[in-house]
């Protein structure tokens, strides 16, 4: 059994690595501001209780996310907030763009995010880690459901996104 | 805004959590010492506490004789009440402990939650059952007696608690509907894709 402070500096390793990756995931299943820092913070104290039971048979990005996402959509039913995206601030936001060059970038962010927050629980995991590169594969491992249902899920979803997209574009 | 965008989008944010990040080591030192506990545990530690209060009603039970008169068979049922309750909250904290969903695909942790959810109905609902029927045995008594301050108190306790348990029953029953479908649209779509 590892020592507590070698779980500490493992912990600190893995939110250091992993901490912007968590923060997206947490911040499309709650409104930015106090409830995403609880989230936040939930969601690393998942992390810490599962690090002693994560024996290395997945991947850690996997882990990662499943833990993420559990949280999240643990959270989600249990604050049970259907919050409208309009609430979201972007001064509360704290991301910013790697290309500063972008000149819409505010109104790119929250139609990013009012698209996405307005799924329902599973398809916003699906559209996330599809969104992070992760292959139907992995997609599939960390939701627990068929190669083939997620890209059923992800042909709906992208069905879903444009017909949203567009009636925003029509306001 | 094309789903390619979309992604190209996502790929260039960089969420700045330095802020966070600050607060990690003193979540990391907090965790350590067992300080920051997680919804499940907050659970348990709930069902703990509540299974603990249920000690109180069998050290209670003498005086439903010696100071209210009651019959020993109301003060036994009183008493066994306690207990049992006391057991199935214990026995569901320790339920809730060893469950660890978080680490399963998602799909399988709800699962799992719906388990937990289901189990804590039906708790529930055995708990308000067995309620009634104490409560209805203490009422026949006092009834007999012709005690109305006991009386007045045991309505007052009835108009406040029966309702609070009747919605907390009823909203848990629907968020494990709620839950179910959710899964069962999950498998659904599995069965259909295999076909």
């Amino acid at each position: 059994m590892k020592s507590m402070s070698d779980k500490e500096r493992q912990f600190l390793a893995i939110t250091e690595q992993y901490g912007a990756v968590v923060a997206k995931v947490c911040y499309l299943y709650t409104a930015p501001g106090a409830s995403f820092e609880d989230l936040y913070q939930e969601t690393l104290i998942n992390l810490w209780q599962g690090m002693d039971m994560f024996r290395g048979d997945s991947k850690m990005s996997t882990w990662i996310y499943r833990v993420s996402l559990n949280t999240c959509i643990s959270w989600h039913r249990r604050n049970g907030r259907h919050y409208s995206t309009d609430r979201i601030r972007l001064e509360d936001v704290i991301f910013e763009p790697v290309d500063s060059e972008s000149s819409h970038i505010e109104e790119d962010y929250r139609e990013l995010y009012q698209l996405i927050s307005m799924l329902p629980p599973i398809d916003k995991a699906v559209i996330t880690l599809w969104l992070d590169e992760k292959p139907y594969d992995e997609i599939a491992k960390i939701i627990g459901i068929s190669q083939a249902n997620v890209a059923v899920r992800m042909h709906r979803i992208k069905e879903k996104l444009s017909k949203m997209a567009e009636k925003s574009a029509l306001r | 805004m094309e789903l390619e965008d979309l992604k190209d989008k996502w790929q260039k944010l960089n969420v700045r959590v330095e802020h966070l990040e600050r607060d990690n080591k003193r979540l990391a030192a907090q965790l350590a010492t067992g300080r920051a506990l997680n919804a499940q545990k907050t659970l348990a530690n709930m069902y703990m506490r509540i299974g603990t209060v249920g000690l109180v009603l069998p050290c209670l039970a003498p005086a439903l004789v010696e100071v209210l008169n009651f019959d020993q068979w109301v003060a036994c049922l009183y008493g066994i009440f306690g207990i049992v309750m006391m057991a199935l909250d214990y026995s569901f904290a320790g339920y809730i402990r060893q469950n660890d969903y978080m680490t399963l695909p998602v799909v399988e942790a709800l699962r799992s939650v719906i388990a937990v959810r289901k189990r804590q109905t039906m708790l529930r609902i055995f708990g308000i059952t067995m309620g009634v029927i104490v409560i209805a045995s203490m009422f026949g008594q006092v009834l007999g007696q012709n005690n109305s301050e006991v009386m007045y108190g045991m309505l007052i306790g009835l108009c406040l608690g029966t309702p609070v348990g009747v919605f907390m029953a009823y909203r848990s029953i629907k968020l494990v509907r709620t839950m179910q479908s959710e899964l069962q649209r999950c498998l659904d779509e599995d069965d259909s894709d295999e076909r």
